[in-house]
């Protein structure tokens, strides 16, 4: 039986809207912070954001919501 | 939306100094610190916004990373209201505000009156203060019923009245009674008589007895054709008399002007006075009661104290300005007078014609000094007959003499 994605349990779930707006579900908490580059702990995988202008729109134990340019989303593993 | 809750909430900038930045926002969203607009200054120290609740419990989470948190900036109707903590006399005014606020607004304060055209407002506000119901009243006592019945009573001209009372304003709304046109069934016994004087050029008689013919001269109030009919068979009875009847009419009409006038010019020179109305006192906040100026006009506002929701508060402000002027003469021009004759005689002429034509028009002016003077002269064709109710003594004594 295959159980969707966005309902498996500890995944991030990541929601990019346009180019200025990411929201992820599921985060671990934040590993580094930055204008220009930010690390989300996500788990299995670290999530890479690089772009510009980063700021925290509003963050929760489970969500976070970033505002800035955004260049490029890597996952380290 | 967000932006008002946080204003409401109240709202710290903050700075935090530790070596790890990153944590102390990491343990703001676990702990439940709301946070927002977090910029980093650099590699220690970031910048962040934060509800005014959280203050105490951010400050917990920075010392037990080794940092140092900073209050850079307070904002919100928290940290305004926080300002007034120790001012008893304005608290204890506040408090006393709302509470005459309270008592106030069961009390009736203004009146607005609707829907009248023939009474003025003065006359229903006093009919409504012989029923019971004056500025003071208590709201809650006004039995919109009785009032109604009682103001049905007292002012004959009003078909409908009601008393709308929100808040501390009540809204008066009526309706006048519409003026009927006499008007007479088929059965009444009407004669048919001359609305004006003239010469009749046709008379159609539908029913009735005619008692006049074409080319005959007719005063007014004449009798044209009588509802007291007479024949071998039936013998003598009363009829609802209906005739067409058209007519010449002569009317003259006269009108005079004066050609010189007074006017007013303003001075530019003004002066203000208040007083102040509580409930129906009234205190003037001036001393000398006289008028400022020999000749001026004077210009009365009455502001009342208002708040929304229809509330309204026994104190108004009464604003009394005198502008004074100086008369001047002015003389008018004879064409100008004689145009302005001519075009208010024409307009009573044709608004006095009911069903009819103007033949002929003319007008003659007078000049005397200082004085215009005008004469219009109309022949007009035009329908005379108007029904007349018979009296019914009056016609029995005609029956049998």
């Amino acid at each position: 039986m295959d159980i969707p994605a966005d309902l498996a349990a500890n995944v991030p779930k990541i929601i990019i809207h346009g180019y200025r707006e990411i929201y992820i579900e599921n985060h671990r908490g934040l590993l580094e912070y930055g204008a220009r580059e930010v690390h989300v702990n996500g788990g299995e995988a670290v999530l890479k954001l690089t772009g510009e202008g980063f700021h925290i729109r509003a963050m929760t134990a489970g969500e976070l919501r970033l505002e800035g340019l955004i260049f490029k989303v890597e996952f380290i593993f | 939306m967000q932006k008002t809750v946080n204003l409401l909430r109240g709202f710290v900038r903050i700075a935090v100094e530790c070596p790890y930045p990153e944590r102390f926002i990491n343990l703001c969203a676990y702990n439940n610190v709301a946070f927002w607009s977090v910029e980093r200054v650099d590699a220690v120290r970031l910048e962040a916004t934060i509800a005014a609740s959280g203050l105490d419990r951010a400050g917990e989470l920075a010392s037990r990373l080794g940092g140092t948190l900073s209050p850079l900036g307070r904002r919100g109707a928290l940290f305004f209201l926080e300002r007034f903590r120790r001012r008893y006399a304005l608290i204890a005014g506040l408090f006393a505000c709302l509470a005459a606020l309270f008592v106030s607004n069961r009390y009736i304060w203004e009146f607005t009156v609707e829907g009248n055209a023939a009474l003025s407002d003065e006359i229903i506000l006093q009919a409504l203060r012989e029923s019971g119901v004056s500025t003071g009243s208590p709201a809650s006592s006004v039995d919109i019923e009785t009032v109604r019945n009682q103001m049905l009573i007292k002012l004959g001209k009003l078909s409908w009245i009601t008393v709308n009372v929100t808040g501390s304003h009540a809204a008066v709304v009526v309706r006048e009674r519409a003026e009927k046109p006499e008007i007479f069934s088929r059965h009444t016994p009407v004669n048919i008589v001359a609305e004006k004087a003239g010469l009749i050029t046709r008379l159609d008689t539908l029913s009735g007895s005619a008692q006049v013919f074409p080319g005959d001269t007719v005063w007014r109030g004449q009798l044209l054709v009588s509802g007291l009919v007479d024949s071998a068979q039936v013998g003598v009875r009363l009829v609802n008399a209906r005739a067409d009847v058209t007519a010449r009419t002569w009317t003259e009409l006269r009108a005079v002007v004066p050609t010189g006038a007074v006017g007013k010019r303003y001075t530019g020179r003004s002066k203000t006075r208040y007083a102040l109305l509580f409930g129906g006192r009234r205190v003037n906040l001036y001393g000398n009661a006289s008028q400022p100026y020999a000749m001026c006009d004077k210009m009365i506002k009455t502001e009342t104290l208002r708040a929304p929701q229809n509330v309204a508060f026994p104190v108004a402000l009464v604003r009394e300005t005198f502008m004074e002027y100086e008369p001047v003469s002015y003389q008018m021009d004879e064409e100008v007078a004689r145009d302005a004759l001519r075009q208010a005689l024409g307009g009573a002429l044709r608004g006095g014609l009911g069903r009819g034509e103007i033949l002929t028009e003319s007008v003659t002016f007078h000049m005397e000094p200082g004085l215009v003077t005008a004469v219009l002269t109309a022949e007009c064709l035009e329908r005379i007959d108007m029904p007349r109710k018979i009296d019914l003594a009056e016609a029995m004594s005609m029956k049998n003499p």
